[in-house]
Parts: C-alpha cells; structure tokens; sequence
C-alpha cells in the first residue's frame, strides 16, 4: 500500500525542509536587503525575501499535512513529539501570518513595520529551527 | 495612509494565523476520529467472563503497543514489521528485557535510541505487540 508510515515518514522528510530553507533565505535576504540600505541591490534583495516568505506558506502546508498523517493526525503527543508540536504550531502560524501581512502590505513596507516583520521573522526562525531539531532527535536521538 | 495599511494587513495575518491553525486543528480531529480504532468500551460491553478482565487489558496493551509501533518503528521495521531499511521483527527470540536495552539504546549506527521518547509503560505496550507478531 502507498500510503504506509514509511511513505508519510518520507514525505514529511522531503517536505519539511523547503519550508525550514525558504523561511531561513527569506529572513537572510531580506536583514541583507535591510542593511543596504539606498543601494542598488535592495529593491532585489527585499524582493527575493518577498517571494520566498510567501513561498514557504505554501511550503508549511506540505509539511504540515504528511507531519499530521505520519503522527496519525495526532496535533500534540508525548516526549519528543510533544515537543516538536509545541513549536511547530507557534512556527506556522507565525509563517502563514508573515507570509500574509507581506503579500497584503507588497514589496514596499514602512521602516518601521519592516523592524518588526524582520524581529518576528527571526522568531519564526528561531521557531522553525528548534521544530526541525526536535523532529531530527525523534528520527536519530542517541546516536 | 501606509500605516493604517500595515495595520488592517497585520490584522488579517493574524486572522489568517488563527484560522489555519484552529482549521488544522479540526481537520485532524476530524481525521482522528474517522481513522480511529473500535474504542475498549466496545469490547467489554457485558457481563465479563472470569479471566476477561486480564485479556482486556492484555489487548489494551498490544493496541497501544501497535499505535506505538506505527508512530515510531514502522518508519524502518515497515507497517506490517516485515522489515524494510530495519529487520524483520516476527517470531523474536530475544527476551523482553534485551528487546527493552534495544528500545531504550538504539545501535549504534543502525537504530536510535527511544529512551528520551518511550516510557516504560510505553516500552512495555511495545513489546507485548512485538510479542504478537510471531503469530
């Protein structure tokens, strides 16, 4: 059968991480963006930031339901798995809100609101990094 | 004008949050619900026969030990612990404490270690469900 815990173990493995990496570039290029300031490569730069936040909402989605379908649609758990669903659902609503308020306010933000989309989206990294720390510990803790 | 935008768009990101959250939420609770198993309750209706009460737990145990199963071994030992990048797991002849070190130390390696994810209860429910599994 396709859809076996080894099929849904797979796919969380293969689809959790373009999220992880999307949301990381986005912060990258778009703190870059911030510290260059009136130069050319800034308009391209908060672009590219742009881009791969609202691509890393569609991203959390994937990761997000073959997570659920191999945790046999479990949205808490115990230990480990616990753990890594306490921050993976601040992580993603943080992403989804991020990914939002950017594709709502366009490429040009305020200085002001850029600090604090930039402070959040270090938080939605932070977030989103310890969720994969975790998820790696249940996969191959202790060795 | 701008500020008065981000404001209203930080609003909506906020219901967007909530809604996908709660949404996957009810989504799961649903899909929990439609792939659950017959629940105890639905074993023990009826006057119980003397012995009962043991077999009911006995199979509590193997249930659970199979949930566990699913959600931590099968990803290696495969659904039905045929094997697949781990070993088969019918028919084990080693004993319940050395299928305990296993659980609990991983090999190095090969398999990890499961002691900061199981309890011992846990451990327990697993092996009675391994001990199913010769049959």
């Amino acid at each position: 059968m396709l859809l076996t815990s080894l099929f849904w173990s797979r796919a969380h493995g293969g689809a959790t991480h373009f999220p992880i990496a999307l949301v990381f570039a986005s912060a990258f290029f778009d703190a870059l963006g911030f510290y260059c300031q009136n130069s050319p490569q800034k308009r391209q730069l908060n672009g590219a930031g742009y881009l791969l936040i609202i691509l890393s909402v569609f991203g959390c989605l994937g990761a997000v339901v073959t997570g659920l379908a191999l945790s046999q649609w479990q949205v808490g758990g115990t230990g480990l798995t616990l753990r890594h669903h306490m921050v993976v659902w601040p992580a993603v609503a943080l992403i989804v809100g991020l990914g939002t308020w950017r594709c709502l306010v366009g490429k040009r933000p305020s200085t002001l609101g850029f600090k604090i989309y930039l402070g959040v989206v270090l938080v939605a990294c932070a977030l989103i990094g310890l969720a994969g720390f975790f998820g790696g510990e249940m996969l191959l803790g202790g060795q | 004008m701008k500020r008065i935008g981000e404001a209203r768009a930080l609003l909506i990101a906020a219901t967007a949050s909530a809604v996908t959250v709660a949404g996957t939420f009810g989504f799961a609770g649903i899909m929990r619900s439609q792939f659950s198993r017959p629940s105890l309750s639905s074993l023990t209706v009826g006057p119980a026969a003397p012995g009962t009460a043991a077999l009911v737990i006995a199979t509590a145990n193997q249930e659970e030990g199979r949930r566990l199963f699913l959600l931590n071994c099968a990803h290696c030992h495969g659904d039905d612990a045929r094997g697949d990048e781990g070993p088969d797991l019918h028919d084990l002849r080693k004993s319940d404490e050395r299928i305990r070190q296993l659980i609990l130390s991983g090999i190095k390696g090969e398999m990890p270690s499961f002691a900061k994810k199981l309890n011992d209860s846990d451990v327990r429910a697993l092996t009675a469900y391994l001990r199913t599994l010769h049959l």
